[in-house]
């Protein structure tokens, strides 16, 4: 039995796409561009302008004077030219003129309706018209898939449409913001703050494609349109719904932050989409929206966010990054640039030097301190998972969030001469021809996370900015040092676990930063490493019974601070056993 | 629902769809009158060039009749079909109708600025320099001293008064080749009244007193030099610059 309200309703939607259509056809019928007669023309100019100058210069006509002659209209013309110097016109083609002639426009350009526009509304009424009669129980006055079509119907007439919007663009934008919103009860309490979401998702999206203007990169903007609107409405949704206070209904700004957001967003991975899935397109959008919304004044436009995503993509993308990183990572490590500038916008974004991406530049750098190799054979990858990468991005920023000039200078321009290039990397070329047997990728994070905040703290001392050689840094030598005592000795009792030596080089690193003096006035060699190995002799010899994993570290970190202030000898065998004792009797 | 309800109801909104249907045709209708219009005013244009072709302005006003323009759905289409008839009037010499058609259309309510707007308030002055211009065509384009002062010494003046005020309701909607086609309009005005004095067939004198007080009208500035003004606020790059410069001798 066919349900009377259906035919109701599709008899409605005929009547109100048949009135909007004959609004369109009116408005087009009243805009005809009209072909008008000229009308008589009995006169001539010339001969006005002769007779008009002989009314005005009588005196030339007196008898005697140059003109007397002149008496008929055509000798007013004659002399008229002579005296102008007017040659014989050539008149032009004035058939091929009335031939050429167009219509006059009804209005000045501009001022008509917009035709597109009407279009546009038309095609929305009647792709409606298509999603209701498959979801009928959806047209409740009160449902949530009304509202959301309310609202990307409202926001239409603030888009410039141009003649050539497909068809299939809107139906994709319309059907996301359905799809995707029609049970965000959150959202759809909030009339104002889905007007907000929807309208400004719509007019990006559908804006940005109209200011494109080759046909390639429409084309290419509309596939993107058509696989990302539902991720951009979806992340758009959860920032709206996880940041109330941030988008706040009664600022005028929050729509055009939703929409430069997107736009900023879409450009800064202009080129590079494929790296993105619609998942992380998602995440990102999301990210995005939260930075901006956080930090209005400094993201005034798009551009802002525009450059910090693209460089960010850019940086990873090179082929040193792409070989430390891989392209899996790219949108997590953005989502993880666009988290730390939310949280540290004020020494992460320079509003008076846009060009200076303080984000990119610590990719790079990270990238070639990793360098091709960590040390033998294994590179970042080997040793790392793709979430570990990631985290290691955000250990990176994150520390160059608190300490940019200080992280990120470098010397001759030189991003392998950095800091932070040269702190990662002379972490991890210090750790042996497999490092795997030293560390966890959870333990290398850690040395190098501690390795940051104790390089940045001492860099001058630690690091050697004159040289790409990490060789060179008191830094490596440590880790260095530490890593060749761990893995030459025998450790019977097999006490450092890869946990244990992360602890060992974690806790030994601020002692020396703080003794450099000891370390390189001692008379011992490798001070580090020979007080590693007296610990470990120690552990599997005389205080077998009083060390173990958990103390180890402690025990190798007092004895050292002592043998590098040159209080114990290496060498005295009971006092060292004795001193050894007395640090093992205060920690539990 | 009741279903007897149902079907007066949906047989209700039937017939407000082939309403709007009916109406829809009445639209398509005035579209081909448009056509028509635009070949009617192409081959008046060749005739004002001395070519030889057949009128279509009849075609236009036998569509055009008072019913079809009532029946237009919108004030804005029945204006635009006052406009054709209007202008079909007074380029088939009918100048009374083509004044009464101008009010009609005014009354319709064109769109303000718009292009129809402004030739429905040029039309009177377009049918009365019609008018004089026939007449004095009919006098082998040389009236006697009577004849001029028995129409245009008296209409010109009004005519061009109404045509100059046309000016005043432009306004931002307005197109630069509407506002072209009104100076184009008193310029050729201008430039026709002062033909009919400057071939009257008259003495110089007589023709010199009836061209100072024709200039009485508009600040003692001679016709000759009103034209040149309207013609200066022409772009030489339009349509209707290109066209008065393509006069025999209207190159200066």
């Amino acid at each position: 039995m066919i349900n009377p309200a259906t035919i109701i309703f599709a008899i409605q939607a005929g009547i109100k796409l048949a009135n909007k259509a004959q609004k369109i056809l009116i408005d087009h019928t009243h805009e005809h561009a009209a072909v008008l007669p000229v009308g008589d023309i009995g006169g001539d100019e010339l001969e006005s302008d002769a007779i008009d100058y002989f009314r005005d210069h009588k005196e030339l006509r007196e008898p005697g004077a140059a003109f007397a002659w002149v008496k008929t209209n055509a000798d007013k013309v004659n002399a008229y030219r002579t005296l102008m110097n007017i040659e014989a016109g050539t008149p032009q083609d004035a058939l091929s003129i009335i031939q050429q002639m167009k219509g006059l426009d009804q209005v000045a350009d501009g001022q008509g309706a917009p035709p597109a526009l009407q279009r546009v509304v038309g095609l929305v009424a009647e792709i409606g018209i298509d999603y209701f009669a498959l979801n009928p129980d959806k047209l409740g006055r009160n449902s949530g898939t009304r509202q959301v079509l309310v609202s990307f119907i409202s926001n239409l007439h603030e888009i410039k449409f141009s003649e050539a919007t497909p068809r299939d663009l809107l139906f994709h934008v319309m059907h996301a913001s359905l799809r995707t919103l029609q049970d965000n009860v959150t959202l759809l309490d909030d009339d104002r703050r889905l007007q907000t979401l929807v309208g400004g998702v719509t007019q990006s999206l559908l804006d940005d494609y109209e200011a494109l203007g080759s046909v390639a990169a429409r084309s290419r903007r509309g596939d993107l349109i058509k696989r990302i609107s539902s991720s951009v409405v979806k992340g758009g949704a959860a920032a709206f719904t996880g940041n109330i206070d941030l988008f706040l209904p009664d600022d005028d700004k929050a729509k055009e932050l939703v929409k430069t957001t997107l736009s900023g967003v879409i450009t800064g991975i202009d080129g590079k989409e494929n790296l993105f899935t619609n998942e992380s397109l998602e995440l990102l959008y999301h990210s995005a929206l939260k930075a901006v919304a956080e930090n209005s004044g400094v993201f005034s436009d798009q551009k802002m966010i525009a450059a910090l995503i693209s460089s960010t993509v850019s940086a990873l993308s090179t082929t040193q990054a792409v070989k430390v990183f891989g392209p899996e990572t790219v949108s997590a490590i953005v989502q993880g640039a666009l988290a730390a500038v939310t949280e540290n916008v004020e020494t992460l974004i320079d509003p008076n030097d846009p060009d200076k991406q303080i984000l990119a530049d610590t990719i790079t750098a990270l990238a070639n301190g990793l360098g091709k190799r960590l040390a033998g054979d294994a590179t970042a990858r080997d040793l790392l998972s793709k979430r570990q990468l990631v985290e290691l991005a955000q250990i990176a920023f994150a520390e160059v969030s608190k300490h940019p000039e200080q992280l990120l200078h470098g010397v001759d321009d030189d991003e392998v001469k950095t800091v932070l290039a040269q702190i990662i990397g002379s972490t991890a070329k210090a750790l042996g021809n497999d490092p795997k047997q030293l560390v966890t990728g959870e333990g290398f994070l850690t040395l190098v996370e501690a390795a940051l905040k104790t390089g940045v703290l001492n860099a001058d001392k630690l690091l050697n900015l004159d040289t790409s050689n990490v060789r060179d840094n008191v830094l490596f030598q440590i880790t260095q040092q530490a890593a060749a005592a761990v893995i030459e000795h025998k450790d019977p009792r097999r006490l450092v676990s890869r946990d244990v030596f992360v602890s060992i080089v974690t806790s030994i690193l601020p002692v020396v930063s703080a003794n450099l003096e000891g370390l390189l006035g001692t008379k011992l060699k490798q001070p580090v490493k020979a007080t590693i190995t007296t610990a470990l002799d120690l552990a599997s010899g005389d205080l077998q019974n009083r060390v173990n994993g958990a103390n180890l570290p402690v025990l190798i970190e007092e004895l050292l601070l002592q043998v590098l202030q040159d209080d114990l000898a290496l060498t005295e065998t009971a006092a060292v056993i004795s001193t050894a004792r007395l640090i093992l009797n205060h920690t539990v | 629902m009741n279903p007897s309800r149902f079907s007066l109801f949906a047989c209700l909104l039937i017939s407000l769809l082939c309403g709007a249907c009916q109406q829809t045709q009445h639209v398509f209708d005035l579209q081909r009158t448009q056509r028509t219009f635009d070949a009617a005013s192409r081959q008046d244009n060749f005739v004002a060039l001395g070519q030889s072709v057949p009128s279509g302005y009849g075609q236009v006003l036998s569509q055009l009749t008072d019913e079809t323009i009532s029946a237009l759905p919108d004030p804005r289409l029945k204006a635009n079909a006052w406009m054709m008839r209007g202008v079909s009037e007074w380029r088939t010499g009918d100048y009374l109708k083509a004044q009464a058609s101008a009010a009609n259309g005014l009354q319709a309510g064109p769109e303000s600025g718009s292009r129809d707007h402004l030739l429905l308030l040029m039309l009177p002055a377009l049918a009365i320099d019609g008018q004089i211009f026939d007449a004095w065509k009919k006098a082998g384009q040389s009236f006697t001293l009577e004849q001029y002062n028995s129409m245009a010494a008296n209409d010109y003046p009004v005519a061009l008064t109404k045509l100059r005020s046309v000016s005043g309701s432009s306004n931002a909607k307005t197109d630069a080749d509407t506002r072209h086609l009104v100076a184009s309009h008193q310029w050729r005005l201008f430039l026709n009244w002062d033909a009919m004095i400057n071939r009257m067939t008259a003495d110089e004198s007589v023709r010199d007193a009836a061209a100072e007080i024709a200039s009485s009208h508009f600040g003692s500035i001679s016709l000759a030099k009103q034209a040149r003004a309207a013609r200066d606020s022409i772009r030489t790059d339009s349509t209707y610059g290109k066209l008065i410069a393509s006069r025999p001798n209207g190159t200066t």
